[in-house]
């Protein structure tokens, strides 16, 4: 059966999260927007790996926007101190982003990069 | 057996003409007549890497000299893009495919998932009347390669006497027509 909603599985870069709290958040998948493309893409996250370096078992917050315009768009994910997390499909709800994924721990240490489904 | 561009069939790739079939290949507003003496498969090949293509440009259109065949063939392709571009296609260089009155539609890597089989990427290419292809990165980031890989057929023909030219025209002896260049329409 042919699927036409399946998008294109892509990922964003390995991003260090070099501050930590919601005035810092900064980009980990950045959106198309060349202004001759042709329709509009929208993004479903799909996988989050990282580690955790900060010390101290911490928050990871996902959304969209920076500094004061930051709001989750999934629930706050605790890492573990020292490990890695890999929270994969069926861990994540099916939100579909339209702006810049951005992200900022609430301790700072945290690596992390994303898997994303381009639907457009 | 019906043969006709873009044929579904069971699902995979058919051959446009047969050995000893009848085709006209249609180029702009000329027609060549000729007749399949031999063909065979082209299978799956990475036809063209158009190179590196910084975040949100488009390269430069780009020929597909591997597609190209001898005098007196034409070709028979299905292609897919095995990166992240939305990819515009002309046959030739300055004629656009899948054109519209305002809008040419690119392909992209959607097509393997609502196009599997790439019916509706087919094209046709007379003798080295070349493809051409440009790429538009359109995401946030860099891409080191843009590949594209193509199938299908090759045709050998030999030319139509004009007793049997004739008769195509007037509709009493069978002929395939295949388009085997973009059209720019009739700007109506």
């Amino acid at each position: 059966m042919i699927n036409y909603y399946k998008g294109i599985r892509t990922q964003g870069p390995v991003t260090v999260l070099v501050a930590a709290g919601v005035g810092n958040a900064v980009a980990i998948y950045q959106v198309s927007n060349l202004a001759t493309m042709v329709g509009i893409k929208t993004y479903r996250l799909k996988r989050v790996k990282g580690l955790n370096a900060a010390g101290v078992n911490t928050l990871l917050h996902i959304g969209t926007g920076v500094g004061g315009t930051f709001a989750d768009g999934i629930p706050a994910l605790l890492t573990m101190n020292g490990l890695n997390f890999d929270f994969q499909e069926g861990d994540l709800p099916e939100v579909e982003f339209s702006a810049d994924i951005t992200a900022y721990p609430v301790v700072l240490g945290v690596t992390v990069q994303i898997e994303v489904e381009v639907i457009g | 057996m019906e043969l006709y561009p873009c044929k579904s069939g069971l699902g995979l790739m058919e051959p446009i003409a047969l050995i000893d079939h009848n085709v006209c290949l249609i180029q702009s507003t000329q027609r060549i007549y000729r007749r399949v003496v031999y063909f065979e498969p082209r299978p799956p090949f990475q036809f063209l890497n158009i190179g590196a293509i910084a975040a949100q440009t488009t390269s430069a259109r780009t020929r597909a000299s591997d597609l190209d065949l001898y005098d007196g063939e034409f070709g028979q392709y299905r292609w897919f893009v095995l990166d992240d571009v939305q990819m515009r296609l002309f046959v030739p260089q300055t004629t656009g495919k899948t054109v519209g009155k305002n809008l040419q539609i690119p392909y992209d890597m959607n097509v393997m998932s609502r196009d599997p089989d790439l019916h509706l990427t087919e094209f046709f290419q007379w003798e080295d009347k070349s493809a051409y292809f440009e790429a538009a990165n359109v995401s946030d980031y860099g891409l080191t390669q843009c590949r594209l890989v193509a199938m299908g057929y090759r045709f050998i023909t030999e030319e139509l006497s004009a007793v049997v030219v004739n008769k195509i025209k007037a509709g009493t002896e069978n002929c395939v027509k295949i388009p085997v260049a973009g059209s720019a329409g009739r700007m109506q």
